[in-house]
């Protein structure tokens, strides 16, 4: 997979996408049922309301103690057996990974689903240094083999249907050509089960690091996550310092709301706690558990007295089903790990202002993501607070800062303001009352709603009048 | 509590089962064991497994794990389509299993093989993951997994198919002590 992808390249990324008929159709097919399903499941959890503000208030407790938290954990991991590592950044990160790897002879990695690898670009830099890295949920196995990024943060092959998994496993694995999702996932389970086998090191991320008593806990349907934490005997935990939580205690109200935004289960089909190491006296088990503690700007986030929030998303995914750009475009359109709402407010943040500054744009502003996050992340408006600054920091294109110019001083001049405001009415009544006047880019792909041939300021005097 | 449990197991395709009286449990893991086609069956270790396998041993070949080494026992349990094992705890709310794991017991025949028949002491019932939590140990929480009905995926058009890469089936025997 190519490392190169950016957000920077979101606006040619979108217009491909909206061409693509087939992806369209295959999102708005499979988002369109998860807000189904979510909202079936949700519908049993009288108190969801109030768990979803007390998850809100545990994760803002976190934010704000980022610090001591993060040590607290460390300190209570290393007493119970973790080696633990901190990495600053995603190079940091890669290289400890590698180190580990490269000083114990191992070649042979399985891999479960993790985010946070995703975004330090893990597999690929692994892979070039000849390790042979499988990701092992089925998911992330097509998309492996079809060297492509996520589409998704919980369904990664969203955007396939089974006849191109049914030639992508013929073409690769050399199977007969089938559609059936049964089949198909036979032939995943069959070759991935000798890789678990043969695996030396396992890779997984962390749904949540509970800082008292030191453990990580990971969430999964498939069971891939539990044999590469079980089976080789070294697993690497992989894990962004902001899915911390403070107790043990705390755990049952987030994994109440994580299934169900995630996919719309009740509960997840497994969920792992790992808070020791040493193998049983049957010789099962890791000799060692190394536990990469993940900064890569989160620290700096937590300390933004406006953006803080944001990196306590617990990637459910639920605001990318819920958002009508996402159901439009897919997740490839974003251009990296992180997509629909949530993505586009991580981007600036975490790849910096330049290479991130059209994503926070993509974006209607209409709330629906707010309306379903778990942990209560207000989206739309920290979008506004980071189009605020990218536009003050000068980072918008030319024709935009132009055109606010010229509104600005319009708005500051009255007289030029009503003179200028008089011209969309008048072409509006020259063309009729209900043709869409054309707006170059703006009116490509949806109609301009016709301008009101009378005119605000007309309606609001005679309003004005009538009182 | 025993309802709620098996109403949220068998709402994620789980089974249920629970024998007339505790002298019948033999056979209705025989009626199971008939119903999969099974001719062998790994075990995990456990006391209230270890107890039954003089009524099961001349049925059915048992393979135990432990008597091989690490290596070989993986390969085993790989390819032996069942498994019996005890769960030593429940959560009704969602028809959790939960298996504890400590440097005795076992890991692997949970998960390796395609079915999966757990014997459950109902009194190990616990209402919800939050009682669960408060209810254990430190140590047992350390090294814990919660399971839900069996391994599962919808990644492909989110067709759901049963049985990824761990269990495909997942019977539950009530088994009254």
């Amino acid at each position: 997979m190519s490392t190169d992808v950016s957000p920077i390249k979101i606006k040619e990324n979108v217009k491909e996408a909206l061409q693509n008929g087939n992806l369209r159709k295959a999102v708005k097919f499979a988002t369109g049922g998860a807000i189904q399903t979510r909202r079936k499941t949700i519908g049993g959890i009288p108190d969801w309301e109030e768990i979803r503000q007390k998850n809100h208030q545990t994760k803002q407790k976190v934010i704000a103690n980022l610090k001591q938290f993060k040590e607290q954990f460390a300190q209570n991991c290393s007493k119970n057996g973790f080696r633990v590592h901190n990495a600053p950044d995603a190079a940091s990160a890669r290289g400890l990974i590698y180190k580990i790897a490269q000083e114990r002879g191992i070649t042979r990695i399985v891999k479960s689903k993790s985010l946070t690898t995703e975004e330090i670009h893990l597999n690929p830099y692994l892979i070039e240094k000849g390790l042979d890295v499988l990701e092992t949920d089925l998911g992330e196995y097509i998309i492996q083999l079809k060297d492509q990024m996520p589409s998704h943060l919980i369904v990664p092959a969203l955007h396939l249907s089974k006849k191109d998994v049914g030639e992508l496993f013929q073409e690769k694995l050399g199977c007969e050509y089938s559609e059936d999702p049964v089949e198909l996932l036979q032939v995943a389970r069959r070759t991935l089960r000798e890789k678990f086998l043969e695996a030396e090191m396992g890779i997984t991320g962390a749904n949540f690091g509970i800082a008292d008593p030191g453990m990580v806990c990971v969430v999964e349907n498939e069971a891939n996550a539990h044999l590469s934490l079980t089976l080789p005997k070294i697993h690497v935990i992989v894990m962004g310092i902001e899915k911390l939580i403070p107790r043990i205690s705390d755990l049952p109200n987030f994994l109440k709301v994580l299934p169900p935004s995630a996919t719309g289960q009740k509960a997840s089909t497994y969920v792992n706690f790992i808070g020791s190491v040493g193998q049983n006296i049957h010789g099962e088990g890791p000799e060692e558990v190394h536990l990469i503690l993940l900064d890569n700007g989160r620290s700096k986030i937590a300390q933004d007295p406006e953006l803080k929030e944001t990196v306590s998303c617990i990637r459910c995914g639920a605001c990318l089903d819920a958002c009508p750009v996402y159901r439009q475009i897919g997740g490839h359109a974003y251009g990296w790990a992180y997509m629909g709402p949530i993505g586009i407010t991580l981007a600036p943040q975490y790849l910096g202002e330049s290479e991130g500054r059209y994503a926070p744009f993509l974006c209607t502003l209409c709330k629906a993501c707010k309306e379903v996050c778990p942990v209560k992340i207000n989206l739309p408006l920290h979008l506004l607070t980071l189009r605020r600054r990218i536009v003050e920091s000068g980072n918008s294109k030319t024709i935009e800062k132009l055109g606010i110019s010229l509104w600005g001083f319009g708005a500051r001049h009255p007289g030029i303001y009503r003179f200028t405001s008089w011209f969309p009415k008048k072409i509006q009544t020259l063309i009729g009352s209900k043709t869409p006047i054309p707006a170059p880019g703006h009116t490509k792909t949806r109609h301009l709603p016709p301008f009101d041939p009378k005119g605000f300021r007309a309606r609001f005097r005679k309003k004005e009048h009538k009182k | 509590m025993i309802d709620t449990f098996k109403s949220s197991l068998e709402a994620v395709s789980g089974r249920v089962h629970q024998p007339a009286s505790p002298d019948q449990l033999p056979n209705l893991l025989h009626s199971i064991l008939k119903d999969l086609g099974a001719d062998q069956m790994a075990i995990d270790g456990s006391h209230e497994v270890s107890s039954l396998i003089p009524e099961l041993k001349d049925h059915i070949r048992i393979i135990d794990p432990m008597a091989h080494d690490y290596a070989s026992r993986k390969n085993l349990l790989a390819s032996c389509p069942n498994a019996l094992v005890s769960a030593p705890y429940a959560i009704a709310e969602t028809g959790t299993l939960v298996f504890t794991y400590n440097k005795f017991h076992s890991t692997l025949p949970h998960f390796l093989s395609l079915n999966i028949i757990a014997l459950l002491d109902p009194n190990t019932l616990l209402p919800t993951q939050a009682a669960l939590l408060s209810h254990l140990k430190e140590e047992e929480l350390k090294n814990m997994v919660l399971v839900t009905g069996p391994s599962r995926t919808a990644d492909i058009e989110k067709v759901l198919v049963l049985g990824a890469h761990g269990p495909a089936t997942l019977h539950v025997i009530l088994n009254l002590q």
